[in-house]
């Protein structure tokens, strides 16, 4: 019986537990958000960095994690003697390793390629006076290389595991997706100002990143709240900067400076992702079953209408004087924004200039919702297959 | 050597590398003083902004102890709050000269704020700077290799890893891909390969546009247009500079006079620069100019017209004219011409004949000049006794003016005993923040003249009440070669920007008169800079 039991225990794959890779995937996720919000809040407060600036050193742990993770197994299922680890292993260019980390090499690649890139791109054009350029575009997809390729070990081996995911890696995993969303927040700074809470552009932006987030965690687990738990991790994330960082004293090192700001800015109240958050857990009990085109087109309309229709008021109450405290965040300045109206920014800027543009502004913005949603349900529902 | 000159001149090039004042002649020199620390200061210029310029001040004074450098507009928003400023680094085996960056984040007018600290207390200086981009550089070749090599790896790599993820990916371990799952691999790494070059492709869209972005922002040198009028006027109409995508525009309703003048305008004649008349127009309406000639000879004159903004911004506007012989009278004021020797008769490299028997000489015609590197440019003055000339006095304020201009045209640059950036923006850029510099906006100018006839400017106070002149900005001496025991000999701290060969028009006033000295100037390759 005993030779009968450790046979089954031979081919059966071992119990769940947090695999190592889920912790180095968090790290890495980890350190490339709070990287990016402190880079961000570094170039509105102090202005002038290097290489070396600690934001710019997360951002590299993460380039780091990522490229040692990936390293390790695929020298370990390449030329180690696990033939188990080989089983469950991809070929890539005649290497062996899961999957998860190829795609971590590769993020890790794809940030590397960007330093000189960026470096070159400051050289020849300026130094950076906008966050989108195409070699921090090349960092960012680097970045989420590493860290997709984190959620993808990590789920490989759920998957293999058991049908049903752990409850400490899922939870775990819901969290990611909460850190994920407060760093979107920061890449989106150019378009996330109050004044812009009336414009189309402001919905274009943040319809990009989020509904694909929401779709992805609402795809991968089975808990009722998965997008409510998600968004409440990213407000308290998302708060947790708007409180801390301007308790940290700053001094601008990059003129102009147009206005003295002697704390560290912080990058902007949350945004109410909490409220398509909310819809999308309601409507997922009915549509869980329906194609997942229909489900896209359904979330990323209902994403669009719930986050206009809470942020769109919300947006008033920021403008109010009610909103300059600590708590909402509204009187933290920029260095580089003057202090004199319309950069005092206290009135809504009409990003379109007439009515049809932004109403042409919204469709696109519905589009796009509908289609980061498809995204974000089809990497779901491939991460949820994926075997190794 | 003349072979040579004449090679260089036939292969001259129209168009002129941009500059903001000078042409092709960007970095900036500048001998002055911070309180009681005479310093050279050097500022060498990115090519492109927002960028970083490398700043080397080197002490002429003893005791001092450490420099502070913060780059801040002379005008507008942002100039009357700094940042942190930068502690220049000592280099460590050059006593008393210090380095550090600039980051210049805006084009327009920028000053230098210099603040100098050791044995006689703390001094303080502005040094104007003109911040343009000047081109936007091609990929190197080591770099596009590196960067494409990486590129077809990232996307090769990203097609074999969607290939791997559908093959074996969805496959149980332990299994074998079925044939059916192996051609839906293929399928996707087809689909992923036209995704990523679509991707690609409009990275690529993304990157020209930027590129193109970057290109309309490079400061292009104003062209100048000038006419004969009637036999013996000229007149120019000065035309706006691209600064439209500038957060600071440069218009042309706020000109301000530097040594009295709104204008000093340069016609130098082509081939040859045998001919030089330097003249001061007078503004009719917001973009022209009039200017009765002397006599001077037919021929096509090269323009220059320096002109220097209420921002601090200076500008050297360039064209072309044909003239015929203008019978006229002599030079009126501050007005002079020159008749030179021809390029092609060779070089004039040590001595040139003054009148009444008076020579000047060029004391470092005998030096290795080269590209890059600071030099002071020194010409004595004798009368036809051998003696050092003991009558010199100052022109437009100046100890002298010198006129550097590359034999190609390519590089133009309007000199003074303190350096290269204009008067008027060495003033500005030294007033008080708030002192204001009163800019007519009606095309004519009414600030003060900054240095009338005075070898030291010194400022006017602060306009209102609670303003005192802050003891650094008091005044700013300009005029070195005043100060020297013989004041027969004229200075010039400089740097030829390219190799070369350069005529040098060294002008100084003696007895009433104005008097040219021309030289020439052979420039090699840089060696190291800063030595």
């Amino acid at each position: 019986m005993n030779a009968v039991t450790s046979g089954v225990d031979a081919v059966r794959p071992p119990a769940p537990r947090v695999p190592w890779m889920v912790w180095t995937s968090a790290a890495a996720t980890t350190a490339v958000v709070v990287g990016s919000v402190w880079d961000i809040s570094w170039h509105i407060s102090v202005g002038r960095d290097t290489f070396w600036t600690p934001p710019h050193l997360l951002i590299q742990l993460c380039a780091a994690i990522g490229g040692l993770t990936a390293v390790y197994l695929i020298a370990r299922t390449t030329f180690g003697s696990d033939a188990m680890a080989r089983t469950q292993s991809v070929r890539v260019f005649g290497l062996r390793a899961p999957l998860g980390a190829f795609m971590c090499g590769w993020g890790a690649l794809a940030m590397l390629t960007s330093a000189p890139f960026d470096n070159w791109w400051h050289e020849a054009y300026g130094l950076d006076v906008k966050v989108v350029s195409p070699p921090h575009m090349l960092l960012a997809v680097g970045a989420m290389g590493i860290v997709y390729g984190g959620f993808v070990l990590t789920m490989a081996q759920l998957n293999r595991a058991s049908e049903e995911v752990s409850e400490r890696i899922e939870t775990m995993f819901i969290a990611l997706i909460g850190v994920l969303m407060a760093g979107a927040q920061a890449e989106l700074i150019e378009y996330s100002s109050k004044e812009l809470m009336h414009s189309a552009i402001f919905y274009r932006a943040f319809v990009f990143a989020y509904p694909a987030q929401l779709a992805l965690v609402r795809r991968i687990s089975r808990r009722r709240w998965a997008c409510t738990t998600a968004a409440a991790v990213y407000l308290v994330l998302s708060l947790a900067q708007e409180w801390v960082l301007p308790l940290f004293p700053a001094e601008q090192k990059l003129g102009p400076v147009f206005q003295r700001v002697p704390y560290m800015a912080p990058v902007g109240f949350p945004v109410m992702m909490i409220a398509p958050a909310i819809v999308l857990d309601l409507l997922w009990t009915r549509m869980a079953r329906w194609n997942g085109w229909v489900q896209g087109a359904i979330a990323g309309v209902a994403f669009l209408a719930s986050f206009v229709l809470v942020q769109w008021p919300f947006a008033d109450f920021l403008m109010s004087p009610l909103s300059r405290n600590w708590v909402f965040g509204t009187h933290y300045q920029f260095y580089m924004m003057s202090p004199a109206p319309p950069g005092a920014r206290s009135e809504f800027f009409a990003y379109e200039t007439t009515r049809a543009a932004f109403w042409r502004g919204m469709a696109i913005a519905a589009v796009t919702a509908m289609a980061t949603s498809r995204i974000g349900l089809a990497v779901g529902a491939w991460m949820r297959r994926i075997q190794r | 050597m003349k072979t040579r000159v004449v090679a260089a001149a036939l292969l001259a090039l129209v168009i002129a590398q941009p500059a903001a004042a000078h042409i092709g002649s960007p970095d900036v020199y500048f001998e002055g003083s911070a309180g009681d620390y005479r310093m050279l200061v050097v500022v060498r210029m990115p090519r492109v902004i927002p960028g970083v310029a490398e700043i080397e001040v080197r002490s002429l004074s003893d005791g001092l102890r450490d420099v502070r450098v913060t780059p801040m507009r002379i005008r507008g928003l942002g100039s009357d709050l700094s940042p942190v400023a930068d502690i220049a680094e000592r280099v460590a085996d050059r006593p008393g000269v210090y380095r550090a960056q600039l980051w210049l984040m805006l084009r327009g007018a920028w000053k230098v704020h210099i603040v100098a600290n050791g044995d006689r207390g703390t001094g303080e200086l502005s040094v104007p700077v003109g911040a343009v981009s000047s081109e936007t550089r091609p990929m190197q070749r080591g770099m596009r290799w590196i960067l494409g090599v990486l590129a077809v790896l990232l996307v090769a790599g990203a097609i074999a890893i969607v290939g791997a993820g559908v093959r074996e990916g969805m496959t149980r371990p332990g299994t074998d891909p079925s044939p059916a799952t192996i051609r839906r691999a293929r399928i996707a790494m087809i689909r992923a390969a036209v995704l990523i070059g679509g991707l690609v492709g409009l990275g690529d869209l993304w990157w020209r546009a930027a590129a193109a972005d970057a290109d309309r922002a490079v400061y292009k040198t104003p062209q100048v247009t000038a006419t004969l009028v009637d036999p013996r006027t000229l007149s120019l109409k000065i035309a706006s500079s691209n600064t439209e995508r500038w957060a600071e525009r440069v218009g042309l309703n706020d000109l301000v006079p530097d040594h009295g003048h709104l204008m000093h305008l340069f016609l130098i004649r082509d081939p040859g620069m045998d001919f030089l008349v330097h003249l001061h127009p007078t503004q009719e309406s917001r973009e022209r100019f009039v200017q009765e000639l002397p006599s001077m000879p037919a021929g096509r004159y090269r323009v220059f017209a320096d002109i220097v903004h209420g921002t601090g911004f200076p500008e050297t506007e360039i064209g072309e004219v044909a003239l015929p012989q203008i019978v006229s009278g002599l030079p009126r004021g501050d007005d002079s011409l020159t008749p030179a020797l021809s390029l092609l008769a060779g070089p004039q490299t040590d001595s040139a004949p003054l009148t009444g028997g008076f020579r000047m000489f060029w004391l470092n015609s005998s030096g290795t000049l080269r590209a890059g590197e600071p030099i002071w440019l020194k010409f004595h003055v004798e009368d036809s006794a051998g003696r050092p000339a003991a009558n010199l006095e100052p022109y437009m304020g100046m100890a002298g003016h010198l006129v550097v201009v590359r034999i190609d045209w390519q590089v133009f640059a309007h000199l003074h005993p303190a350096g290269s950036p204009p008067m008027a923006a060495l003033e500005l850029a030294n007033r008080p923040p708030m002192a204001g510099f009163e800019s007519a906006t009606d095309g004519r100018t009414a600030a003060r003249d900054p240095a009338n006839g005075a070898a030291t400017v010194a400022l006017e106070p602060a306009k209102g009440p609670g303003m005192a002149v802050h003891a650094g900005h008091a005044a700013v001496d300009v005029a070195p070669a005043f100060r020297s025991a013989s004041s027969s000999e004229i200075t010039f701290p400089y740097g030829f920007p390219q190799a070369g060969y350069y005529r040098l028009f060294v002008q100084v006033k003696r007895a009433g008169r104005i008097e040219t000295g021309v030289f020439d100037a052979q420039v090699s390759e840089s060696g190291h800079l800063g030595n």
